[in-house]
């Protein structure tokens, strides 16, 4: 028998009970990426809501009221609380729970929402239509999906593939499709007659005997460059980078979860000894454990140096980004600061406006926190580095950037090495209305210095560029020709020589004539992305069901 | 609003960890049981089920968010960490910040 406290009685009375409570301790918590707020739904009304510009009803009054509802449970088993209602009161929700939550709700117009026959299309007009100083837009990250499909992929522990992450440099004929990076311990990292299935690099010319390069068959194309099912067996003609010959891959589909960590070495720099960790994905409670015993390692090994490859990693957990940044900062530098403030609109004042608590800071955690690390396992530090060298590239997004940024809170020096990162400070919590699932930007991530204005990106300073926050460091191009790890691959020999001369080198790699330089490809595809590309080509607005652009 | 009275007062009073009159001891948890915690637990928050955590400690237990969805790339997302307690001889899972207690059956509660 369970009883009491049910958090929808405790945030009804939280005010009131905080007086008795206030003296017997307890922290704050942190958030979480479904809203607790659920109020009691009013009684049904058969009045139609109207709209009066500048007046908003709550947003529980027309919650979960959909045109279409829902019977019987999700795949969690939680049932679907929907209610007959109609597409105007699914717009009045839309409008009422973005002036409630909305970053910049007193810069969306006030539209009559009966003039719009579908609530996506209303959606849409919800935001700012502000730019940022670089001319992008200030809200670039407002789209929705399927619940159906947003419960099934948070829900999924991995998805039928192979394990490489794939680079589209040209989508368009003569296309141009690559090995990003393979993960240890997938099929595509696997060794067969004496050679790794792919490696980074690696071009796919031909899929089941289909032209990658200039063939139309598409189809065929897809089905084997993304296989829906796990034991699917598909044969690439591929060429390694800087190889002239081909050769013939046959491999077999698994059901592969990303790896936060794929590698972790200690190099030997001229006597220095310098840590090195690719982290690929704070967002798998996986991820909490992995990067811990990466840092573990290293610690372990007295390095006096560290460079943090986040080239692709584009974000998650900002719990985990905490917990790295502590281990790399230490206490002297965390200690009676915070790693983060969630900014929320001016309305909210101190109370996060989503889930309704009081809005404290994220702190440094200093320990695991239960993810995947035990609890109150205390977090390793590394004494003797006193910077960190960060690998960026524009998909170092999100948490990642969280990172930088609070470490550059509390005056921990960061050297950045690449290219300009994605420039998110902003994030939402995802949330369901008659089975579509909003995100609307409702925080922005600031530090213990009260800065998070970095939409356009944290910049390199040898970089042309003239917009973004600029941190010391060099721009250096990615280069899928080096592999990851290799003391002479672009970045991390950008890196090493940084930390050896305080300068940037004159001549990389990249400049001979094997450089393979993965560019953002805007053209339109007929082969899809792959899918870690969808947020990053297509924010804005829905996001296609099918993946394929 | 007596009975909002009552159960604030009852909020109150079980937020704080003793009275003159309770006894209050940490215990563990029966690790054979913890199915049926995870079950009890999701049931006073409103789910169909929770997935335990990582816990060093018998008596604590970490029940997770739901796993953060492909796009959210800044993810707020927390544990929550329960302690198991002995009040009297009721045994009562403590939310580390005093928010929800969940009390489960005579025998999960194990004495330290």
């Amino acid at each position: 028998m369970a009883v009491f406290k049910g958090s929808k009685v405790f945030h009804l009375l939280a005010a009131v009970a905080l007086l008795g409570v206030a003296s017997c301790g307890g922290s704050g918590g942190g958030g979480s990426t479904a809203p607790v707020r659920r109020p009691s739904p009013p009684p049904t009304t058969n009045t139609p809501p109207s709209w009066t510009p500048g007046v908003f009803a709550a947003s529980s009054s027309f919650e979960q009221r959909c045109e279409r509802p829902r019977t019987g449970v999700d795949i969690e088993g939680n049932p679907f609380p929907d209610r007959a209602g109609s597409v105007l009161e699914e717009n009045h929700w839309l409008r009422s729970w973005t002036d409630e939550t909305y970053l910049w709700n007193n810069e969306v117009p006030d539209q009559n929402p009966a003039n719009f026959d579908d609530p996506l299309d209303y959606f849409a007009e919800l935001r700012t239509t502000a730019r940022t100083p670089s001319g992008t837009p200030k809200d670039n990250f407002h789209f929705s999906q399927s619940t159906e499909d947003f419960l099934r992929s948070r829900n999924s522990a991995g998805s039928s593939g192979y394990g490489f992450s794939l680079a589209a440099i040209r989508t368009t004929a003569p296309r141009d499709y690559r090995i990003r990076y393979v993960d240890p311990g997938t099929p595509a990292a696997a060794v067969v007659g004496g050679e790794q299935q792919f490696k980074r690099g690696t071009r796919i010319l031909e899929v089941d005997g289909n032209d990658l390069v200039n063939g139309s068959n598409t189809e065929a194309l897809n089905d084997g460059l993304f296989p829906e099912n796990d034991g699917e067996t598909h044969t690439f003609l591929v060429q390694d980078a800087g190889s002239t010959q081909t050769r013939l891959v046959t491999i077999t589909s698994a059901n592969v979860a990303r790896v936060p960590v794929i590698e972790t070495k200690v190099i030997d720099d001229g006597g220095v000894r310098v840590g090195y960790i690719v982290f690929n994905t704070y967002s798998p409670f996986s991820s909490e454990e992995a990067i811990i015993d990466a840092v573990q390692t290293l610690s372990d090994a007295n390095v006096e140096e560290l460079v943090l490859d986040l080239r692709y990693n584009g974000g998650g957990l900002l719990a985990v980004a905490s917990q790295l940044s502590y281990m790399i900062a230490g206490p002297s530098f965390t200690s009676g600061k915070y790693f983060e403030r969630l900014r929320f609109q001016a309305d909210a004042g101190n109370t996060n406006p989503v889930t309704g608590q009081r809005n404290d800071p994220t702190p440094f955690y200093t320990t695991g926190l239960g993810f995947s690390a035990a609890e109150g396992r205390q977090l390793p530090l590394l004494p003797d580095v006193n910077r960190v060298f960060v690998l960026s590239t524009d998909r170092t997004c999100s948490a990642s950037e969280a990172t930088i940024n609070g470490l550059r809170g509390v005056g921990f020096p960061v050297v950045l090495i690449g290219d300009t990162t994605c420039g998110k400070p902003f994030g939402f919590y995802p949330t369901d209305n008659c089975g579509e699932t909003y995100y609307t930007i409702q925080f922005q991530g600031v530090n213990f210095e009260g800065f998070g204005d970095y939409q356009d990106g944290f910049v390199p300073d040898s970089s042309t560029s003239s917009i973004g926050e600029r941190l010391p460091g060099c721009r250096v191009s990615d280069d899928l020709s080096f592999q990851l790890g290799d003391e002479s691959e672009p970045l991390l020999a950008a890196a090493l020589a940084y930390r050896r001369t305080g300068a940037c080198p004159t001549t990389l790699a990249t400049s001979s004539a094997r450089a393979l330089i993965e560019t953002r490809s805007k053209e339109p595809g007929i082969v899809r992305f792959p899918a870690e590309d969808l947020l990053s080509v297509n924010r804005d607005m829905r996001l296609p069901g099918g993946e394929t652009l | 609003m007596t009975r909002l009275a009552a159960l604030v007062a009852g909020l109150s009073a079980a937020a704080c960890q003793t009275s003159a009159q309770t006894q209050e001891t940490p215990a563990a948890l029966d690790p054979d049981r913890m199915d049926e915690v995870a079950a009890l637990v999701a049931e006073a928050v409103g789910k169909a089920s929770v997935e335990l955590g990582v816990s060093s400690d018998p008596g604590r237990v970490v029940i997770l968010p739901p796993p953060p969805g492909p796009y959210e790339d800044r993810s707020p997302a927390m544990p929550r960490t329960f302690q198991a307690v002995l009040r009297d001889d009721t045994c009562l899972l403590v939310q580390t910040d005093g928010e929800l207690e969940v009390e489960l059956p005579q025998g999960v509660c194990l004495p330290l």
